[in-house]
């Protein structure tokens, strides 16, 4: 399986990732993580992420590599932004390419449970809301 | 040895990393987190729910820290 992995403290775009070849897959699983706008019920104007970058990487290819043993796909790319993150901006990507849909749900689905069990990024802060007055019209 | 504390580690701990330049052999986990706490006594709240990672993998059970090391120590992580 083709694994690509990076962590970016610039903003993830709607389409971060094309699977290399074409024609070989039949589905393409992708997620978006989204930092929501409240937290624990308070309205907040984004989350603050920090990771053990180089670990966080490696451990990520190792999750994927083991994850692909039990479900065959062709490849996956892993995108995690750190740093400030505004509300409505995506957190984390995730994208899987496979022959059919069922792998690719299946390793897209278990890597995000092993994500958040194993992969050493943390949120670490809450951004408040902006002041009214920085709100452009 | 170089030491790493992250989120709620680098709280307690009030410092993101240090060096241990006074260790000649290797530690155990449970050693290491004797001198961790020794130095930063605020650790203990944490001990039990963090893991060590050596060299950017965790700590496999009876594997041992060495001189040299990376080490890093990392409270539950939350990402996603």
């Amino acid at each position: 399986m083709k694994i690509t992995v990076s962590l970016t403290e610039t903003a993830i775009p709607a389409r971060p990732w094309s699977p290399p070849g074409e024609g070989a897959h039949g589905a393409l699983a992708e997620f978006h993580g989204i930092v929501r706008g409240t937290e624990d019920g308070t309205p907040i104007g984004g989350l603050r992420y920090r990771a053990y970058t180089g670990m966080a990487e490696k451990q990520t290819v190792r999750i994927l590599r083991e994850l692909g043993g039990e479900h065959p796909c062709h490849a996956a790319c892993v995108v995690h932004r750190t740093g400030d993150i505004p509300v409505g901006e995506t957190a984390v990507y995730a994208g899987v390419a496979a022959a059919h849909r069922a792998e690719a749900f299946a390793l897209l689905s278990a890597f995000m449970d092993r994500l958040k069990q194993d992969v050493p990024i943390w949120k670490v802060g809450v951004l408040p809301l902006p002041a009214p007055d920085s709100i452009s019209e | 040895m170089r030491i790493l504390y992250f989120s709620q580690a680098e709280n307690l701990a009030g410092c993101s990393e240090e060096s241990w330049n006074g260790i000649a052999a290797p530690l155990s986990e449970a050693e290491f987190w004797e001198e961790a706490v020794r130095r930063h006594p605020a650790l203990e709240a944490i001990r039990g729910i963090c893991r060590v990672a050596r060299n950017e993998q965790f700590l496999s059970p009876g594997e041992h820290v060495r001189p040299g090391d990376e080490v890093a120590v990392l409270p539950p992580v939350s990402g996603g």
